[in-house]
């Protein structure tokens, strides 16, 4: 920009409104100062951004206007033949009348005045009256303001917008101080918490800790976060609303701190996330009932996907794998349920098929037991999800039962053949035996009929016995009588089958009865033939005061020594070390006396302990035995008796016999 | 001096007939034989007799039924039962008979002297009475 001394000297003098030859001559170095000021003040006007000029109000005329005047307002008379009146928009005048009428100075007065191309261009319009020794002048300054006015809106409008979002935002927003003030809140803040307005609010909460959390710790716990961490994100908390209703919170705050990093307040958003958290608990509740049912199976329940992976576990499968669900999760279902490699095929087949598959009494072994399975595969086929749910079933109870339920209908049809047949076979049976009495006496040599009829028909009734001796013809006839007696022994035992407990029973002393039994077996014409019975050890192992069982005692003992005889006859066949022992037990379990009948001896498969209540199945050789005494037994205790009967034994484990007898009707 | 007792034996099995008869002889008594309830009431009607030894399952009447009308014939005569059915009891009103559960045999009886003592004992009650 030129300075005020730059100017050209024709100018200079055209300012001065000087006759140009006089002045040329004269040189007044002060006037000649006072000159340049007055230019540089003038340059300075033409240059301001404001168009300004001064009219004199008496005569009318303006009388002097700077560039932008000129230019904006079209003042382009000489200074002082312009008049005021026509030239001057009348907006301006307005404001100059304003200014005569009232104060000296005018306020700033906004006005539109035409612009370029019928534009309206916005001005602010200041007065300032003067007098200038008779004459008032007014001094207009009048600044285009469009450029201003333009910024202004525009951020009017960014604050609107803004606003708008504060407004009606579906988040509240709101600032508060660590003390727990409310310092702004939107709306929609307010509307969460339950109140009409942010301002009902503002005015209602005055300590949010006490007021608006469920728990006033959480509060103080969150905030200890934000000073640490300085913002924080979805942090959900239980507050309570105006009304008192409790709801979930979720809140996203950062932390605005003074010149001293002390926290002054913090902000952020909130929404409110009740109907989330309540569908949550009801999944977490759906998903804890449900798994609730799984685990209160007494089944075992696998969940597995496509590859074979554990995918749920329930309690059940803990305790019988002793894993636990969670070590189990993610593990081929061969390493976690060995007993079910075996079927892995199938199970794969029933998975590609999507047909459940069922094994039932699969037999697997538990630490030496055999136990019983049902295995059932049941293919996933909601949508979306691949893989099955596997279930093992313990189902060793109901193979025993029905295993003694096949063998008691097994006795139960010989008992009725037996009656029938009873009569039949003892007839015969007496006629050998009697008959065979009947050839024993008539060649005795003391009945007077036999020494009649020897002298008559001339026989040496001395020589014919010495004969019949030397022939051995009397052993064959011992023989006759032997097996004669065996099977009218073994009518007897089947004939017991067809008693259905007709006899009374009466409370009697175990005890008493197995100690009985013992002294009976040590004499056992059985027993004694093969076997010592002396040579075992028997230890009893009695619970003290046990009480009286309502039973038919001759029944009992005969179970006890059909088992105690079977016991002896088993230590017979043992070879190993040690001393052929019979442990007997006595104990009352709830309802019950168990009584165990245990031998070490050789101990029997588990495909001879099956058959072993079978009638006629006996594992001695011909001739020991009627191959009806434990089924004799075993009918007597549970059908007579209405007790259990089972037999415990491995090989070389030795055989436990187990009998339970009921108390129910003891008195 | 008595005669020796007269035992009636009724049982259709032969060899059990046949047997006990030829023990009971061997023991002094006379026997007869009868195969059936029917036969056995015709040789009461004819001859005297002291006891009948009774098999149950006979055809034609049965024991018990033998019994019966063997007594109102013949009210003095004592009985014993031979029967293969071990679950025999015989029935309350033949215990003013003197039948009780020591005159029930169950065959096979492998040693005939317990009833030939039976037969003896009843005689002997019989001639008490």
């Amino acid at each position: 920009m030129p300075g005020p001394f730059d100017t050209d000297e024709a100018d200079r003098r055209r300012l001065m409104g000087l006759g140009d030859r006089s002045f040329k001559k004269s040189y007044f170095p002060e006037l000649r100062k006072r000159l340049f000021d007055l230019e540089r003040f003038r340059a300075l006007l033409d240059r301001a951004g404001e168009a300004i000029f001064l009219c004199d109000l008496a005569e009318g005329l303006i009388l002097d206007a700077n560039e932008a005047a000129r230019e904006r307002l079209g003042l382009t008379g000489a200074p002082g033949t312009q008049r005021v009146e026509g030239s001057v928009p009348a907006a301006i005048l307005d404001v100059i009348a304003e200014a005569v009428s009232g104060q000296a100075v005018s306020p700033v007065r906004r006005v539109e005045l035409p612009g370029p191309a019928g534009a309206v261009v916005p001005y602010e319009v200041s007065v300032a009256l003067r007098v200038f020794g008779e004459a008032r002048h007014a001094l207009v300054v009048a600044r285009d303001i469009s450029e201003q006015t333009a910024a202004e809106e525009a951020t009017r409008q960014a604050w609107a917008k803004y606003r708008d979002i504060y407004e009606n935002a579906p988040v509240g927003i709101y600032r508060a101080t660590p003390a727990g003030r409310y310092l702004d809140v939107n709306p929609r803040f307010a509307a969460i918490f339950g109140y009409a307005s942010p301002e009902e609010l503002l005015a209602a909460v005055t300590d949010i800790g006490r007021q608006v959390w469920c728990d006033p710790a959480g509060r103080a716990a969150m905030m200890e976060i934000l000073a640490r961490e300085g913002e924080i994100r979805d942090y959900e908390a239980q507050n309570r609303r105006a009304d008192g209703g409790v709801i979930w919170i979720s809140r996203n705050l950062r932390v605005v701190r003074g010149g001293g990093g002390d926290i002054e307040w913090f902000e952020g958003f909130v929404t409110d996330v009740s109907a989330r958290k309540t569908a949550e608990e009801k999944i977490r509740k759906t998903q804890n009932y449900i798994k609730n049912i799984i685990d209160s199976m007494p089944s075992v329940m696998v969940g597995v996907d496509s590859e074979g992976r554990v995918t749920h576990f329930n309690q059940a499968a803990e305790r019988d794998t002793g894993l636990s669900a969670a070590s189990a999760r993610g593990r081929d279902i061969r390493e976690v349920l060995p007993d079910l490699a075996g079927q892995m095929a199938r199970v794969r087949a029933a998975l590609a098929a999507r047909v459940p598959m069922a094994t039932e009494k699969t037999a697997v072994s538990r630490g030496g037991e055999i136990r019983y399975q049902d295995v059932l595969v049941y293919p996933l086929v909601a949508n979306g999800v691949e893989g099955a749910v596997i279930r093992v079933d313990d189902v060793t109870d109901r193979v025993r039962i029905e295993e003694m339920m096949l063998q008691s209908e097994k006795m139960f049809s010989l008992g009725g053949l037996a009656a029938g047949m009873a009569h039949e076979i003892n007839n015969p049976l007496g006629g050998i035996l009697q008959g065979l009495q009947n050839v024993r006496r008539r060649v005795a040599l003391d009945l007077p009929a036999n020494l009649e009829a020897a002298r008559e028909t001339g026989c040496d009734l001395a020589a014919m016995r010495r004969y019949l001796e030397r022939r051995e013809v009397f052993r064959f006839l011992d023989g006759i009588q032997e097996s004669g007696e065996r099977a009218a022994s073994i009518v007897s035992n089947m004939l017991d089958f067809s008693r259905r407990g007709e006899a009374r029973k009466m409370p009697a002393n175990l005890v008493e009865i197995m100690e009985k039994t013992i002294a009976l077996a040590s004499n056992d014409y059985d027993l004694k033939k093969r076997f010592d019975f002396r040579q075992i050890e028997i230890q009893r192992e009695f619970a003290p005061e046990l009480p009286r069982v309502a039973c038919v005692a001759a029944e009992i003992e005969q179970v006890f020594l059909n088992v105690i005889k079977n016991a002896a006859q088993a230590l017979a066949e043992r070879a190993g070390p040690g001393k052929p022992r019979i442990v007997l037990r006595m104990a009352k379990e709830l309802d019950n006396i168990r009584i165990e009948v245990e031998d070490n001896g050789p101990g029997m498969e588990e495909k001879v302990r099956k058959r072993i209540f079978e009638p006629f199945f006996t594992t001695k050789e011909p001739g020991v035995g009627t191959g009806l005494g434990l089924s004799v037994s075993y009918f007597i205790i549970t059908q007579n008796h209405n007790g259990s009967f089972t037999m415990e034994s491995e090989p070389g484990q030795g055989a436990n016999c187990v009998i339970r007898l009921p108390l129910q009707g003891a008195r | 001096m008595n005669a020796a007792p007269v035992v009636l034996v009724v049982d259709d099995e032969e060899m059990v007939r046949e047997n006990l008869g030829a023990y009971l002889d061997d023991e002094g008594f006379t026997v007869l034989l009868a195969e059936s309830g029917e036969q056995g009431l015709a040789l009461l009607g004819q001859r005297h007799c002291d006891v009948a030894v009774v098999d149950m399952r006979l055809p034609g009447i049965n024991g018990n039924k033998f019994i019966q009308e063997a007594n109102a014939q013949n009210p003095g005569l004592r009985f014993l039962i031979h029967t293969g059915s071990l679950n025999y009891s015989p029935p309350a009103e033949f215990s003013r008979l003197g039948l009780s559960s020591g005159s029930v045999f169950i065959k096979p009886v492998p040693d005939m002297a317990v009833i030939a003592e039976a037969i003896r004992q009843a005689v002997a009650g019989a001639e008490r009475s």
